[in-house]
């Protein structure tokens, strides 16, 4: 193995060479030179981290935070993508500074034990998008049997969906199985396994018309697409609450609660760069802006980088209040 | 298949006076009526596994996750240990990706070419040129070199690792079995399982990553150097000692370098290996082609999948074999010159040259092109063509395949997995050391008891039997389709040649490649597309096996049975499938290991069962939940192993360091071969020393 | 001849549980099944003595599982004897702690292995060059020697080849070479020819006799055939289950078996290949007169037979010059006949 000393330098000196730095691409423009009004506050040079989940309303929230903060701010911004379950431990670890839409049905134990307990996380304000978890089918499907519009309905009657509930991506917020199982009602709960994989469920059916039964959101743009409704389960309350922060979830036995949706940042973010902390902090809109840009992604077929371009290009009187001032 | 067993014991026959050959029927009716009778029996009784024998075994690691958030800004653990570990890992990574971007596209073809071409040969040097352009014509430049990235520096810390462990396994016994059954976890358990500590401890992106990826990687790093160095011949050991070697130097002088070959494939199966969790590293938010697979698993486009699936399997196919021809001149040549067009040209002057083309690459692309990125103007994504054809066949196929899934459904996996949901524990059990007994003896057969009880006692039985009933019909699908076709291949050298590219792409692709289109064929929310996926995955195996099973069969033999006119079908049943079994039965055992490992990835598309309580159990960080899952995927799959292990019962020296570690990925059926011939060579020397 | 160059008293070998116990016991003498089946235990070699001279050539001979091997790994220790003591030129080699047996090992004695056990990853003159870097001699110097033995073994000029490119009793000259370039005192060949085929097998064995005429080492020399122990051999051992039955000169063996087995073994040679004027002459007891022709004592009776046809007067067979016995045509006849 005479040679492999040889190699090695060889490789040295290649490397060497590629370590000058950065090629400067001709017309590259230099990040961070920014042209927004002089008042605003600038971000420092370290990269700002997002995490993005992977559902379409997550990705949106960084988008428009990162077109915004590039471009007024002169901040660098990076997504990160990340499941679910990954964001909080790396909030607390700095490894994200922050992310944009978490739902708090899901993450009542992170809540507790990372925010509450002081663990490196704070609580990063409302997004103001309210979330809202439940059970849904088809509006054809009601109109033909109203019973199935309430769980007392369909209580008996779980064979109009052949007796089956289509859940979705098992990492999500989930007390599908603990629903039936205290309610009593005879439904198998199957898994589709991610967002998209319950879309094309919902496709399907609904272009044969076939009955279906199935845990879905809103905000959602399939809202719009496609015309479901919502069966009423009790009402949610203490007990489901506490079941939900401290049992994972034995004994639930009442609708998902309402989400209003919150973001979250590592608590060392505001010494990190105190601008980029008041711009996540002030950021918050609506359903529908939300919607508008999800829509034009999954069914508009834009990319994520276009639609947050557009909604940001049009939508100057929403976010010119998020800026901080300098 | 199964009378053709038969035939061999029955040429060895003792002489015609003993008691004449009897129909192995009415024998083999007894067993399936005993069979059957304990099955109807064990309705009559409380099915599953009563609550009293389930231990909490999940319980005791329930207070790590908060012991970790308390302390994780305090404790030296922490601050002293694992955040250091983990900046550097991540400054590593980051700063390997960063020194490759700036090489530029034009420097990292030319001195991935030129490297290749220095230790493979200009062949590999012009696959790996190649390789490399074809990440960025696929548009994924940035993510292939994190990948990459990610890849060398854990191979590159699996080998630190894995190589001296190996050694040290290879000359002591005692380590070697006592190392063995904590390699074998590390390739079975899921690595759902393991994730979320490892992120607890070492946060997101790249640590986590790479620690999961050396966990699945060291493996084959310590057997087969293990193997190698346990493969020198006794009388080599001998002369090094009886020259009067000190023990370092019988290791360097004697066992490293006759180790080699098999050190070598250990690297390279280790790079398979290390590949085979870009996706896994997906989860844990690293950066990489992963990343696309997944996103694309989430959003369901399938060719975006197969896009980043594509380059996977490039760099695996570059990697594979620039390593495995590297090692092979490696012996052939041993430092003598190179000829190139018939002059002899000196290791240095190589050497110069490819140093230089490298220098010259990087310069042109820094000065004169001055791009790093590979430019979009020169890209096709296969997306859109795949994503046609997949849309084309949800449009012409989809009925076909609803239609299929549903009677998969129905006439299949829902019938067994009742049955074995309804059957109380120990019939299930008493089966399984029923088949234990049957194929090797008490032991295993007391082994497979206490096993299939334990999985009660973790708390997992339902799940565990919704896995098995899942994973039995995968296999059973999988050779119906494999065995056949490995025939046809054995019999064909056009057919061996045809299906051999399309073999390896199928088990270089990232199962998680497959899930997206099965999932927009079949029925959603049912077992169905884990299956297909399933199938899919673990046919090369099955298909390589019995070709190769056939192929091997001694021409002699083959002329023998000529000679006494034997048609083709007899030659087949009478000679070759019985000589083929242990290969074929070494199948049927990497093709329920293989499906096990997708079936728990199919939790994610709703499979259920165990991996689906895997994500779980992740999803919501339930630490302990996550060791049960992962212990009961372990015990499922040891029992599987054991007994079909044992079926093809003499040669467990077929096996080499296979078994579990089928569990993973076997990309290339040379590495079983290459163990198999390296064991038996060790097999002979030992005896001939006795 | 002066003090034994090795020397070796009561050597045991017992594998097996607690192998010590056996050794000397009552049950080491039970048969083997038996012994295995009540102790665990295995008798390789059992309470085996001999001294061999400086110079001289102890050829050990005996059947496969006679144990023969296992003494040979005694004598250098790469087998550790159960019980008995080596005497390596009057040093007790088991009372040598890691860094002395080594020391022995690269200097005093080295082995010639069965198949070769040549390095298949080394240049042929790496191999033989391999004592000689064990022992850290400077590279120059050690391919040096190395190019030189490798002359000596004839194969001069196939130093750069690979072991894999040689026949066999090329790489057993190989395998000659590299214990030569040490230069050690003592030789141990464990049964170094048995795999290769008969007409190579002579020239190894006359390469080994020449070599010995030139160079006096001091050789042990395991074997199964017993041609080629009565070719190379000085003293011969007859080896069976584990113990000697008969050591002595290859006349001897052939001449006054020990016991029916050696009898067994020795009927097939063509005595008059082996027998000596000394095996088969009568005391001189007053027959006169002595003028017949003069032999030596270790004169081949093959060699006597012209003799004796053209002699037809009494031959003297004579030891320095001094007249030890005589022998005539029916002597000779007799010698003949008893082969049959």
């Amino acid at each position: 193995m005479k040679h492999a000393r040889w190699v090695a330098l060889a490789a040295v000196l290649v490397l060497g060479l590629a370590a000058c730095g950065d090629v400067q691409e001709e017309g590259a423009e230099p990040t961070g030179a920014g042209g927004g009004a002089t008042d605003v506050a600038q971000c420092g040079s370290e990269p700002i981290r997002l995490a993005v989940n992977p559902w379409t309303g997550a990705a949106v929230n960084a988008w428009v935070a990162k077109t915004i903060m590039e471009q007024e701010m002169g901040c660098t911004v990076e997504l990160v993508d990340m499941d679910e379950f990954a964001q909080f431990p790396a909030l607390a670890a700095g490894d994200v500074d922050a992310t944009l839409e978490v739902w708090p049905s899901g993450h009542a134990k992170d809540y507790k034990q990372y925010i509450e307990g002081g663990k490196g996380v704070i609580d990063g304000g409302e997004l103001g998008v309210v979330g809202n978890i439940g059970w849904f089918t088809p509006t054809y499907v009601v109109e033909e049997h109203p019973e199935v519009a309430s769980w007392e309905g369909l209580k008996g009657n779980e064979d109009v969906f052949d007796n089956k509930f289509l859940g979705a991506d098992p990492t999500f917020t989930i007390y599908d199985e603990e629903i039936i199982e205290n309610l009593g009602l005879d439904l198998e709960v199957t898994y589709s396994g991610s967002e998209a994989a319950s879309l094309a469920a919902l496709d399907k059916a609904y272009e044969a018309r076939e009955p279906i039964l199935m845990y879905f959101w809103s905000p959602h743009w399939a809202q719009a697409k496609y015309d479901l409704t919502e069966v009423q389960l009790p009402e949610y309350d203490e007990q489901c609450a506490e079941a939900a922060a401290t049992k994972d979830g034995e004994g639930y036995d009442c609708d998902y609660a309402p989400d209003v949706l919150y973001k979250a940042f590592s608590d060392q973010l505001e010494t990190k760069d105190p601008a980029a902390f008041a711009f996540l902090s002030n950021m918050r809109y609506t359903n529908e802006d939300q919607n508008e840009i999800a829509l034009a992604v999954d069914d508009g077929g834009q990319s994520l980088e276009e639609a947050a371009q557009a909604w940001v290009d049009a939508n100057r009187d929403v976010w010119e209040a998020w800026l901080p001032k300098a | 298949m199964a009378v053709a067993e038969r035939v061999a014991p029955a040429a060895t026959a003792p002489p015609p006076a003993a008691v004449p050959e009897r129909s192995p029927w009415p024998r083999r009716f007894v067993w399936v009526a005993g069979i059957a009778a304990l099955l109807v029996v064990g309705l009559r009784f409380a099915p599953g596994f009563p609550d009293r024998f389930v231990l909490g075994v999940g319980s005791v690691f329930d207070g790590i996750d908060t012991w970790v958030i308390d302390n994780q800004r305090t404790h030296w653990l922490f601050t002293g240990l694992l955040n250091p570990l983990k900046d550097a890992i991540q400054a590593t990574v980051d700063g390997l990706v960063t020194l490759l971007s700036r090489m530029t596209w034009v420097g990292l073809v030319t001195t991935a070419g030129a490297l290749a071409g220095l230790v493979a040969g200009w062949r590999m040097g012009l696959l790996a040129a190649a390789g490399v352009a074809s990440f960025g014509v696929l548009g994924v430049w940035e993510r292939s070199l994190q990948t990459f990235a990610l890849v060398a520096i854990s191979v590159v810390i699996s080998l630190a690792i894995g190589v001296p462990l190996g050694i040290w396994a290879g000359r002591r016994a005692g380590v070697d079995r006592a190392l063995r059954p904590f390699l074998d976890a590390m390739q079975t358990i899921p690595a759902y399982s393991y994730l979320l500590p490892f992120v607890l401890f070492l946060g997101t992106g790249y640590p986590p990553a790479l620690a999961a990826t050396v966990v699945f990687a060291l493996p084959p790093a310590v057997r087969l150097t293990a193997l190698g160095v346990r493969s020198v011949p006794a009388t080599t050991l001998e002369v090094a000692t009886s020259f009067g070697s000190t023990s370092r130097q019988v290791l360097r002088k004697v066992q490293l370098p006759m180790a080699t070959p098999s050190i070598m494939l250990g690297v390279n199966q280790t790079i398979m290996m290390a590949l085979g969790m870009v996706v896994i590293a997906a989860v844990v938010a690293a950066e990489g082609l992963g990343r696309e697979v997944l996103d694309a698993l989430k959003l369901l486009r399938v060719g975006a999948a197969f896009n980043a699936g594509l380059a996977i399997v490039i760099m695996a196919i570059v990697l594979d074999r620039v390593t495995t021809a590297w090692s092979c001149r490696e012996r052939e040549r041993r430092g003598r010159a190179t000829r190139i067009a018939g002059r002899t040209v000196s290791r240095r002057a190589l050497v110069v040259a490819a140093v230089a083309a490298s220098a010259i690459g990087v310069l042109v692309g820094r000065e004169v092109i001055r791009q790093q990125e590979w430019p979009e103007s020169l890209t096709f994504s296969v997306a859109a063509p795949v994503d046609a054809i997949v849309e084309w066949s949800q449009r012409n196929l989809g009925d076909a395949a609803e239609a299929i899934g549903a009677a998969l459904t129905a006439g299949l996996l829902d019938p067994l997995r009742t049955l074995l949901t309804r059957e109380p524990w120990w019939v299930i059990a008493a089966l399984a050391a029923l088949a234990g007994w049957k194929v090797k003896g008490p032991r295993l057969a007391v082994f497979s008891f206490v096993c299939v009880f334990l999985l009660g006692a973790l708390g997992t039985w339902n799940l565990s039997m919704h896995t098995l009933s899942i994973v039995l019909v995968a296999v059973v699908l999988s050779l119906v389709v494999a065995i056949p076709v490995g025939i046809l291949a054995s019999r064909s050298d056009a057919v061996d040649r045809a299906i051999k590219p399309l073999l390896d792409a199928m088990q270089t692709m990232p199962a998680f490649v497959y899930l997206v289109p099965v999932l927009l064929l079949f029925s959603i929310g049912t077992p169905v597309p884990a299956v297909i996926a399933s199938v899919v995955y673990a046919l090369p195996v099955g298909i390589r096996l019995t070709n190769l099973g056939i192929r091997q069969v001694p021409a002699t033999i083959v002329e023998a049975a000529e000679a006494y006119g034997a048609t083709s079908t007899q030659r087949l049943r009478k000679v070759e499938l019985p000589l083929a079994r242990p290969s074929i039965l070494l199948g049927v055992n990497q093709t329920i290991m293989m499906v096990l490992s997708v079936v728990i990835i199919g939790g994610m598309i709703g499979a259920g069962g165990l991996g689906f309580e895997a994500l779980v159990a992740l999803s919501k960080k339930r630490i302990g939940q996550g060791v049960v899952v992962g212990l009961s995927i372990l015990l499922l799959a040891i029992v599987l192993d054991r007994i079909t292990q044992a079926m093809g019962s003499a040669p467990r020296s077929l096996r080499g360091p296979v078994g579990l570690s089928g569990m993973g990925r076997w990309p290339k059926l040379r590495a079983i071969r290459g163990s198999v011939s390296s064991e038996r060579t060790d097999g002979t020397n030992g005896k001939g020393e006795a | 001849m002066g003090d034994p160059t090795v020397s070796c008293r009561n050597l045991w070998k017992v594998y097996g549980p607690r192998p010590e116990r056996v050794v000397g016991s009552a049950e080491a003498d039970l048969p083997r099944a038996e012994l295995l089946e009540r102790t665990g235990c295995v008798v390789a070699v059992r309470d085996v003595s001999f001294d061999v001279a400086p110079g001289e050539v102890f050829v050990v001979m005996g059947l496969s599982g006679s144990g023969k091997s296992t003494l040979v790994r005694m004598i250098n220790r790469i087998h550790e004897p159960t019980a008995g003591t080596v005497l390596i030129d009057g040093e007790d080699l088991r009372a040598c702690d890691e860094e002395q047996l080594r020391e022995i090992r690269r200097r005093k004695i080295s082995m010639v292995f069965q198949h070769f056990g040549l390095l298949p990853h080394r240049r042929i003159v790496d191999n033989v060059a391999f004592g000689l870097e064990i022992q850290g001699v400077e590279k120059a110097d050690r391919l040096a020697i190395a190019e030189r033995v490798l002359e000596k073994v004839g194969l001069a000029g196939w130093g750069n080849a690979y072991p894999e490119e040689l026949s066999g009793g090329m790489q057993q000259r190989v395998g000659l070479a590299r214990a030569l370039a040490n230069d050690p005192e003592i030789l141990l060949f464990d049964e170094p020819f048995s795999a290769l085929d008969p007409l190579i097998r002579r020239d190894m064995q006359d390469e080994v006799l020449s070599l010995q005429r030139d160079l006096k080492k001091t050789m042990i020399f395991i074997t199964h055939d017993l041609a080629e122990a009565l070719k190379l051999g000085d003293r011969i051992a007859i080896m069976k289950d584990g113990r000697f039955v008969q050591v002595g000169t290859p006349e001897e063996v052939v001449a006054h078996p020990a016991d029916d087995y050696v009898a067994d073994f020795t009927r097939d040679v063509p005595r008059a290949h082996v027998l000596t004027a000394r095996a088969i002459m009568r005391p001189v007891n007053g027959e006169a007169p002595l003028d017949g022709p003069t032999v030596r004592t270790d004169t081949l009776v093959q060699a006597l037979i012209p003799i004796v046809a053209d002699a037809d007067r009494t031959i003297r067979v004579v030891d320095d010059d001094r007249v030890v016995g005589v022998v005539d045509r029916t002597d000779v006849m007799r010698a003949l006949v008893e082969e049959a």
